[in-house]
């Protein structure tokens, strides 16, 4: 792709590739004020990984709406991006998730469905159901349940840390929430987790929930 | 493994995105781009308005008064062959298999409808609502579509419902939900935009286009009634012209009976004149209105799915508005972000 191998017209210091590909996503989102075409270097940064998470979240065909959306939203919001922050990931998870929220309907159903796709290959394959270490299929099927009954604005804190790999501060910035709502949102998530965990599969027991 | 890792590791194999998809995602983002270096279209401050076009409401930023429509340049229609990024090995999506392949309007129609025709399918019932939501992009234009007397910039209100008996509508603008209750009948209005009125006309492809046709017939024959000193533009409206609009304007309600939406395009195939283009990897397929501007609908290159609709100026519209005839309509770029069938206005499926 031209963009992140171009030299900036206004940026004299620019001298090669490396250094180029080394730009914070600020200083992409900054050139792109003036060449508006700069931007699709922070598309090809991060469209996989916000389709990865719209996905895990509405399945594939939403994601390629959320996902596709996410970025001309971003595009069009980059004037008011704070360039004082290199890393634009909590911004576009931000959008993203305000985009997700809209489906939150389909989301529930989602993961209703993937619960009790779970269940039928348990009563269908393994009459002697033992206490074995969950495996990541089952895994998914029992934390599905639990992501179904967990409320909406406490789940998207949880999910931006499991699945978007955000600290508990990038979550509070995406969302738009002071960090001690953050905090206490993930907290009241995570025990529902760790109940529907424990009854089946006990973990370490002193481990900080708030990470 | 604490719970959040378990959360983490469990969802680790979703699958990456479709290359096609990121593709037209990045397409339309390069698209958005290059609009605004353009900067082509001038801010009118005129306040937006809102009005019925179709069953589907458009904002515009400038309107013009002229009461004539249509011109007489004959638009000069290029061939309707092109070339085309098609997936030819029927494949499943991915990034070999596309070539460029010599297409015709027939090829793409043929697609189209057989496409349409394998689409899954639930009417609606008549107290369900119909959610559409629609993009506007901007497009490049070689003349600005903006200024005093310009036809100004068609745009879609975005998220919009119909209720599909067609007795009510509603829209979304500034966050708040607006109402409008339809006060003419469904069968009043051609061609009709709700559902139930759509799902009154015929999927035969030959009696669709008898009716197209027919609603020309008036406009075709009415003496001149221009006032004195004013040039009448065209003595005739166009028929195959309002034919294919009438046709592209029922495909504009994006909710249609799969035999229905095949006999469109179907009837097309017989409307001559149609040229088909490569669009960013999509298909564009239209045909020349009023001399100036082309009127296309767009398909997924791989799908042959309805996508949108673009129109593009073709010849300075100063210079239609300079030989005193009116322009009909502008510039109206969209994509289909999606449909579905909701249980009341506001809800998105």
């Amino acid at each position: 792709m031209t963009i992140t191998l171009r030299k900036a017209d206004h940026d004299h210091t620019e001298p090669d590739l490396a250094t180029v590909t080394t730009r914070t996503d600020a200083d992409i989102i900054r050139a792109s004020q003036d060449d508006p075409e700069r931007f699709a270097a922070v598309f090809d940064r991060y469209y996989d990984a916000i389709h990865g998470y719209a996905a895990r979240r509405l399945g594939a065909s939403l994601a390629d709406d959320v996902a596709a959306e996410t970025f001309l939203i971003a595009f069009d919001a980059r004037a008011r991006y704070d360039l004082a922050r290199p890393d634009a990931r909590p911004w576009l998870y931000g959008i993203a998730s305000n985009l997700i929220a809209r489906h939150h309907r389909a989301e529930v159903r989602l993961y209703r469905a993937l619960a009790r796709t779970g269940v039928e290959e348990v009563t269908e394959g393994h009459a002697d159901r033992v206490a074995v270490r969950l495996d990541a299929e089952s895994a998914r099927t029992l934390l599905s349940g639990v992501l179904a009954e967990i409320a909406d604005r406490d789940r998207d804190v949880l999910l931006l840390v499991a699945w978007a790999d955000l600290s508990l501060q990038e979550a509070s910035e995406a969302l738009g929430i002071p960090a001690g709502t953050a905090r206490s949102r993930m907290h009241r998530a995570r025990k529902q987790l760790r109940a529907a965990l424990g009854e089946t599969d006990p973990t370490s027991p002193g481990e900080d929930l708030d990470r | 493994m604490n719970d959040l890792q378990i959360l983490h590791d469990s969802w680790d194999n979703t699958p990456p995105p479709n290359p096609d998809v990121r593709a037209a995602a990045r397409a339309a983002l390069l698209e958005r781009a290059a609009a605004t270096s353009m900067q082509q279209v001038p801010a009118d401050t005129a306040p937006a308005t809102a009005f019925d076009v179709g069953g589907r409401r458009r904002v515009t930023r400038a309107r013009i008064g002229a009461v004539v429509t249509g011109v007489l340049v004959a638009a000069a229609v290029a061939g309707g062959v092109a070339t085309v990024q098609v997936r030819d090995d029927g494949g499943p999506p991915g990034v070999t298999g596309t070539r460029p392949m010599l297409v015709s309007a027939a090829f793409v129609l043929d697609r189209a409808a057989g496409a349409a025709e394998r689409r899954a399918w639930t009417p609606p019932r008549p107290d369900q609502w119909i959610y559409t939501h629609f993009r506007n992009v901007p497009v490049k234009q070689r003349w600005p579509l903006g200024g005093e007397n310009g036809p100004g910039e068609s745009q879609m209100i975005e998220e919009q419902w119909q209720r599909a008996d067609g007795r009510r509508s509603a829209f979304l603008d500034g966050g708040k939900l607006h109402f409008v209750d339809e006060t003419r009948a469904p069968h009043e209005i051609w061609p009709p935009s709700d559902y139930a009125g759509l799902a009154r006309l015929p999927a035969d492809p030959d009696a669709l286009l008898a009716l197209a046709y027919r609603h020309v017939g008036p406009l075709g024959d009415k003496p001149s009634t221009a006032p004195p000193g004013i040039k009448e533009c065209i003595p005739r409206i166009d028929r195959e012209e309002v034919a294919f609009t009438s046709l592209l304007e029922i495909l504009g309600t994006n909710l249609l009976p799969p035999k229905l939406e095949a006999a469109v395009y179907r009837a097309m195939k017989k409307v001559p004149g149609v040229v088909v283009d490569d669009a960013d990897g999509m298909i564009a397929l239209g045909r020349h209105e009023d001399g100036w501007q082309l009127n296309e609908v767009l398909f997924d290159a791989r799908t042959y799915r309805y996508t949108g609709q673009r129109s593009t100026a073709v010849k300075d519209p100063a210079e239609v508005l300079k030989e005193g005839c009116g322009i009909r309509s502008s510039g109206l770029n969209m994509r289909i972000v999606s449909v579905g069938v909701v249980n009341a206005a506001g809800q998105r499926p």
